[in-house]
């Protein structure tokens, strides 16, 4: 096992690479779920207003 | 107008492409995260060592998908680009941008892996060798578009001289694919071809091109989902995003 | 397709091909000086400026690697298959330099000698097990002695 996680003494450059991927991966893919939210609340935020707006002149 | 060009015509309309995004990115990811635990598995503990690079070359699992991913990425852009400047669509407009964080990511991992790999087994993290550069250049053409596109406060016209720039930077593309045969590179030439014998042992090829399957539909779901967020900005003040922002809410 | 759309499909497709036609040049006449290294052949006929730093390629001959016992010096021979060039370096080495691998050799001539300031070890595009390797070999050194074989049959 610990020969295995070792990579023949490249394990440093090996699995750093593996993270990096994963990382960079996995914020590319919350960034995109995150811009779909905030462009949602933008919308409802925008309706809020309207929706005020309308209200306060009768 | 027949069934393609009406299928076409739906498929291009914004409510109909987010409904159909929205059902398909899941599965696209869920498909992309399994191929690619498989093909880490199998090349990160499954495939032998190479025989002169020893474990170091497993970096090539992560590298090699996402290089290529990085390639067809910018190409996917440019292709919507041209569509995007010729015809006007909305879709592709959105389709183009979206591509272009997803690629600059990919390009991101390229060359930081291919650093991570180059220390160990050439000597150096860096060199400025044609492959290298281009590589590089590929990236700071991302960084562009994507600056360009949030640059400028009309939303269509930000894509579409943002589309421009990524088709003018097309040429980069077969630069960066053939900079290992035109010059002298430190980078060694293409392992895998799509005409003739590839150069890897079958035992380590199964990964990479799982890994590669992996990477491409990753690529698809994580633009549509930057797709949708594109059309809901376009459209902001239609009915149908209103009606969205509701259910969303709830 | 309407006027106005098959306008903007030449225009954009006219400045794609301007742009086609500059990079081509640029790359054109870039060329020479777009290369990363050269070999042992293009020093000896003269195509490196003297007292140039610049990039050697080529592969260390077999038996030619001498260590010094007191010190990371190392001499060995770079040599393309054609011509041969005597390298000179102090430091440390890639893991994948050995006799017979590629390597790049940064620095500059010193009387008939190249004087390296850095060693980049070259990796080929072939990637297989040990087991395959030692297979091929095995295979090739089989093969060599009856190719030797065979013309003296034919006498």
């Amino acid at each position: 096992m610990r020969e295995f996680f070792e990579m023949g003494g490249y394990g440093s450059y090996v699995w750093a690479s593996l993270a990096v991927f994963l990382t960079v991966m996995a914020v590319e893919l919350w960034s995109a779920r995150a811009q779909q939210r905030r462009q949602l609340a933008q919308v409802r935020d925008r309706m809020r207003r309207s929706a005020a707006r309308s209200r306060n002149t009768p | 107008m027949n069934t393609l060009t009406y299928w076409f015509h739906k498929l291009g309309s914004p409510p109909t492409f987010h409904r159909i995004a929205t059902r398909v990115e899941p599965w696209c990811l869920a498909l992309a995260l399994a191929l690619g635990a498989i093909g880490l598995y199998g090349g990160f503990v499954l495939a032998p060592r190479d025989y002169q690079q020893g474990d170091a070359y497993r970096i090539i699992f992560v590298h090699v998908p996402c290089a290529w991913m990085g390639l067809f990425a910018y190409a996917f852009m440019a292709v919507n680009a041209f569509i995007a400047l010729v015809w006007r669509i909305k879709l592709n407009e959105v389709l183009a941008m979206a591509s272009a964080p997803v690629g600059a990511a990919f390009t991101f991992v390229t060359l930081v892996t291919g650093s991570l790999w180059g220390k160990p087994m050439w000597g150096t993290w860096w060199t400025w060798d044609a492959r290298l550069t281009s590589e590089l250049f590929l990236l700071f053409l991302y960084f562009g578009v994507i600056g360009l596109h949030n640059a400028i406060e009309d939303r269509r016209q930000a894509a579409r001289a943002a589309s421009f720039l990524a088709l003018v930077g097309v040429v980069n593309l077969p630069i960066v694919h053939f900079s290992v045969n035109w010059w002298n590179t430190l980078h060694q030439g293409s392992t895998v071809r799509l005409f003739g014998p590839s150069k890897i042992d079958a035992s380590m090829l199964w990964p990479l091109l799982l890994m590669a399957l992996a990477t491409h539909i990753w690529f698809f779901a994580s633009v549509l989902a930057r797709a949708r967020a594109g059309l809901i900005e376009l459209d902001a003040g239609k009915d149908w995003v209103r009606k969205l922002a509701q259910d969303d809410a709830s | 397709m309407t006027p106005t759309r098959k306008r903007r499909l030449i225009i954009v497709s006219l400045v794609l091909a301007a742009v086609a036609v500059a990079a081509t040049l640029i790359a054109l006449t870039l060329g020479e000086n777009t290369n990363y290294l050269y070999s042992p052949s293009e020093v000896h006929a003269g195509h490196v400026p003297a007292d140039a730093t610049f990039r050697l390629g080529g592969v260390v001959l077999e038996n030619s690697v001498k260590r010094a016992s007191d010190s990371l010096r190392v001499d060995f021979i770079v040599t393309d298959r054609f011509k041969e060039m005597p390298v000179q370096y102090t430091g440390i080495l890639p893991d994948l330099f050995r006799e017979g691998q590629s390597i790049v050799a940064t620095g500059k001539m010193q009387g008939d000698h190249f004087a390296a300031t850095q060693i980049l070890a070259k990796h080929d595009e072939t990637y297989m097990p040990p087991e395959v390797h030692d297979a091929i070999d095995k295979a090739k050194h089989a093969q060599a002695p009856l190719a030797g074989a065979a013309p003296e049959r034919e006498q």
